[in-house]
């Protein structure tokens, strides 16, 4: 019902604090224990003009620990999590399915596949941009290949788009599975791809923020911009088309722009599922179906929860970090039918 | 006063030709029916008269410029259509979904003025939907959902509303109310474009009509001109038995040919 939906001022309310605390207790909680005080100078000292900010009482290892540790860590956690988020959201809107997520066009698993081809090539080895870069380079192809099969005379079928998406997917995972299997006498290498394709957000750097910062800002823009066209298109394609959407165009810059998002966040953090899938439909039950609303509270809801998710993810049991993927899921589940059982309290239509 | 012309229009979709060189101008102030078999083509028709689908040879024109140099939003504002796949899967409410009536006349981000939330309120009051606002749309049944879509349309303001098969989801008594509705909007100077297979309705309902026989125009003009035991015969390969109703208006009956 729409009355049950929660004002927007009241969920940036409750929302903006989650965020600020996950921030500090994410860059203050670890191995090694920092106090907000220090975190925060840390932070002004380096955003500020230099000697705005007594820095003697502050150990060289803390400021390594918060500026080059922690803080990139962080950042990665929060942009990955908004793009998988924001990209989630339109996938869910195009494809008028609660359940889409942000792989479902072929995107996820061609970064994946890019990613395994630049760590079984050597290249990864080169330098810490090669892996992001393949990762991104297979997201778009696949979109590529998965468009070039459904589209005939300039149409596009959402449900022949969805198959191919769902044929591309299976078959590029295979590949990725194959190289897996060829390089499996290799320890080192095979333990990369498993890892990685798990996801996590060990030893991220400031490289890798600076990798992914400008793709999830564009896609968040580029989502937020084509709001309105989303409402029209979750209505069906031709009250969409009546209503003033060029519906093909339209989608194809959709499509693109969840492309975009999903690439630069596996490039940077590997799989890390249901966050896409989670974290969309959960803020929909909260604000309500309409993008203008659900994209940018999608978004930040994204980037507070795995910033806590991967807080939880080395921490819960030190000194071995449980694999993000799992987190998110083992979190996001519960949460999810939680909020699912509240939704058949109130109507007995989800 | 608009007036909306297809001019030897023909349309290829997915390599077959469904529409062969077909005219029809659509007059104001009418309910315009346009009826005939399953796969004859009104739906592909209606389909082009909003400029949904493209024509691959003639044109669409309206006020004597064609759809096609005019901008899709310029169209969206002109021509408003009603499609018969209604599908509301998200929790929008209905005040949500009649409110997307304004968004041809409205830039991206731009604000609701004063006349879009009193586009949308009149627009409810003519379906008969005020009393639903708050709800989800997806939790109304199928002729409450009509009338929401319906309302979508009206809220748009336009000058030509073109519903396709309005009324084949529904019982009796709410097709009966779409198509009171219909009427009444022609009387306000609403240009109503129907496509349907219900003859009866068409018999009933409007004052113009055109029956379409694959893909080309076979009869068109008044409702007495075209609804006919004849006409009808003619184009649905039936025998069509004229019976009069209490208030004198015709209604048709029909049998399979050789019997």
């Amino acid at each position: 019902m729409g009355r049950s939906r929660l004002r927007v001022p009241v969920f940036y309310a409750v929302l903006t604090p989650v965020l600020i605390l996950s921030f500090l207790s994410a860059t203050g909680i670890g191995s090694t224990s920092v106090g907000w005080p220090t975190i925060l100078r840390v932070a002004a000292s380096k955003l500020l003009p230099v000697g705005w900010i007594q820095m003697n009482d502050i150990t060289r290892a803390d400021t390594v620990i918060v500026w080059l540790i922690r803080v990139p860590r962080v950042l990665v956690a929060a942009f990955v999590g908004m793009g998988l988020a924001v990209a989630g959201a339109v996938m869910q809107a195009l494809f008028r399915n609660p359940l889409a997520e942000p792989a479902l066009v072929g995107t996820g698993s061609g970064a994946v596949l890019g990613a395994v081809i630049a760590f079984v090539t050597g290249w990864s080895a080169r330098s810490v941009i090669s892996v992001p870069l393949a990762a991104i380079t297979g997201a778009l192809l696949a979109l590529v290949v998965v468009y070039a099969i459904s589209t005939r005379g300039g149409v596009t079928p959402l449900g022949t788009l969805l198959l191919a998406g769902i044929a591309t997917t299976s078959l590029l995972g295979s590949a990725s599975s194959l190289l897996l299997s060829l390089n499996v006498a290799n320890w080192q290498i095979a333990q990369e791809i498993v890892f990685w394709t798990m996801g996590g957000l060990d030893a991220r750097s400031w490289t890798h923020v600076w990798l992914c910062a400008p793709f999830v800002m564009l896609g968040t823009v580029a989502a937020f911009v084509q709001s309105r066209d989303l409402d029209l298109l979750q209505q069906g394609e031709e009250s969409a088309a009546s209503l003033g959407v060029d519906v093909e165009t339209s989608k194809r810059t959709l499509a693109l722009t969840a492309a975009i998002l999903t690439g630069a966040c596996v490039a940077v953090a590997g799989m890390v599922g249901f966050v896409g899938l989670i974290v969309p439909h959960a803020v929909r039950l909260l604000v309500g179906p309409s993008n203008r609303v659900l994209i940018p509270a999608s978004g930040l809801t994204g980037a507070a929860f795995l910033v806590l998710c991967d807080l939880a993810a080395r921490t819960v049991h030190p000194p071995v970090e449980i694999r993000l993927g799992v987190i998110t899921a083992l979190l996001g589940g519960p949460l999810f039918i939680a909020l699912l059982l509240r939704r058949f309290r109130e109507v007995n239509t989800v | 006063m608009s007036v909306l012309e297809a001019r030897g229009i023909s349309v290829v979709r997915g390599g077959r030709r469904i529409l062969h060189d077909v005219g029809l101008r659509i007059e104001s102030g009418a309910v315009t029916a346009l009826a005939g078999p399953n796969g004859s083509g009104k739906s592909t028709l209606l389909r082009a008269l909003a400029g949904i689908w493209t024509v691959s040879e003639g044109s669409v024109v309206l006020d004597e410029v064609p759809l096609q140099a005019r901008s899709r939003r310029d169209v969206a504002s002109r021509i408003a259509f009603v499609a018969q796949d209604i599908r509301i899967d998200f929790a929008f409410t209905v005040a949500e979904i009649v409110a997307m009536g304004r968004y041809p006349h409205r830039g991206r981000f731009d604000r609701e003025a004063a006349a879009d939330r009193q586009a949308v309120d009149e627009a409810m009051e003519w379906c008969g939907i005020a009393s639903l606002r708050g709800r989800c749309a997806n939790t109304l049944s199928g002729g409450e959902r009509q009338r929401v879509v319906i309302a979508r349309g009206l809220a748009v303001q336009p000058d030509f509303i073109l519903l396709d098969e309005p009324t084949a989801n529904l019982d009796i008594e709410h097709a009966i109310r779409i198509l009171d509705l219909c009427a009444a909007l022609a009387r306000a100077g609403k240009s109503i474009v129907v496509a349907t297979h219900d003859l009866n309705a068409v018999a009933r309902y409007t004052s113009r009509a055109a029956l379409i026989d694959s893909g080309r125009i076979a009869y068109c003009g008044t409702r007495a001109e075209v609804v006919n035991s004849q006409t009808l015969e003619k184009v649905f390969q039936v025998r069509a038995e004229r019976l009069l109703s209490a208030d004198g208006s015709p209604v048709y009956m029909f049998h399979r040919k050789d019997t």
